[in-house]
């Protein structure tokens, strides 16, 4: 039981929280309801903030499928939703529309490296993604062609 | 979207000094184009970004130091469905804005694909690149904004996707 208690309370005390994305999941939960439940994502997350991959420090995902609200809106209306929750710091980096399908990608520079949250939907499916880059080290996982599909 | 990937290279590699940032919005043809892809690169991001280029590789070094210059990188580009689409005076009230730039390489292709690189000069320093591809079925529009090395732009030909210009037909 002890055991039970000591992993979360070690991902709570570990995991720092962020407004941001919490601000824009709360606002994307009051249009499209609760996010998807992904076991051991948590899990997943402690692990990223402890090994760093490709120098990615941290990252949170929210996912919303087969959502029959999430059909009537447009990328005008889901990027109004992000932004009522991000801080002015963000600025938008990229936008894409394609048939039906909508992505959103904003980052803020933080020190030496740059927070992303990017925004997807298409018809029934929504994915909110915010993560933590060290910019130099990606870039040299790049060079090295260490990350599959890349260069 | 390759294509649009090498025109944003090459405005990575290429963008300068203090130059006009461009009006890329064209009202109405978001709406008629299938896919739509706006990138924004200026501020502290674009300084970001330059740190995805190594400083150990002389080439990427160069296009390190080229882009930490930059004051911005703009790119706005429209895919259709059908060819004919969107109205080719579009692309003349683009060439509208470009008026007091100078143009330094047209490219016009049998399967009506065509290309226009502008420079905004400043005394002898180039200041601002625009990039102009309207295709059949896509236009895709590049401004960078900020002193750029047209010699080191030179060497950087054939690296990173950056088409050799050698071959094509210069103006």
């Amino acid at each position: 039981m002890s055991k039970r208690l000591i992993l979360p309370l070690l991902l709570l005390l570990a995991l720092p929280a962020r407004a941001d994305f919490r601000d824009v999941e709360r606002t994307l939960r009051s249009q499209l309801g609760s996010p998807m439940y992904i076991p051991l994502l948590g899990v997943a997350r402690f692990a990223t903030w402890i090994v760093h991959p490709h120098g990615v420090r941290d990252f949170q995902l929210a996912t919303w499928e087969g959502n029959s609200h999430a059909m009537s809106m447009g990328g005008a209306d889901l990027e109004r939703l992000l932004q009522r929750g991000l801080t002015p710091d963000y600025q938008p980096l990229v936008r894409v529309r394609s048939r039906g399908e909508w992505t959103f990608i904003y980052a803020r520079p933080i020190g030496s490296r740059f927070e992303i949250m990017l925004l997807t939907h298409d018809h029934s499916d929504t994915v909110l993604v915010r993560a933590d880059i060290d910019a130099e080290q990606l870039g040299r996982a790049v060079s090295e062609r260490k990350i599959a599909g890349m260069r | 979207m390759k294509k649009l990937f090498v025109l944003a290279i090459l405005a990575c590699v290429t963008a300068p000094a203090y130059a006009q940032r461009l009006t890329l919005d064209i009202p109405g043809l978001a709406e008629r184009a299938s896919e739509v892809v706006d990138v924004t690169l200026d501020g502290p991001l674009l300084r970001m970004a330059a740190k995805f280029l190594s400083s150990s590789e002389p080439d990427e070094r160069a296009a390190r130091d080229i882009v930490q210059k930059l004051e911005g990188i703009y790119v706005k580009s429209y895919s259709f469905d059908k060819a004919g689409e969107y109205d080719a005076a579009i692309v003349d009230r683009l060439r509208a804005q470009l008026s007091s730039w100078k143009k330094i390489v047209t490219v016009r292709e049998r399967m009506g694909d065509n290309t226009d690189v502008y420079v905004q000069m400043r005394g002898e320093e180039v200041v601002g690149l625009a990039i102009i591809n309207a295709e059949p079925r896509e236009l895709t529009v590049v401004n960078i904004v900020g002193p750029i090395d047209l010699d080191k732009l030179s060497r950087l030909e054939g690296q990173f996707g950056i088409p050799k210009m050698r071959g094509k037909h210069n103006e």
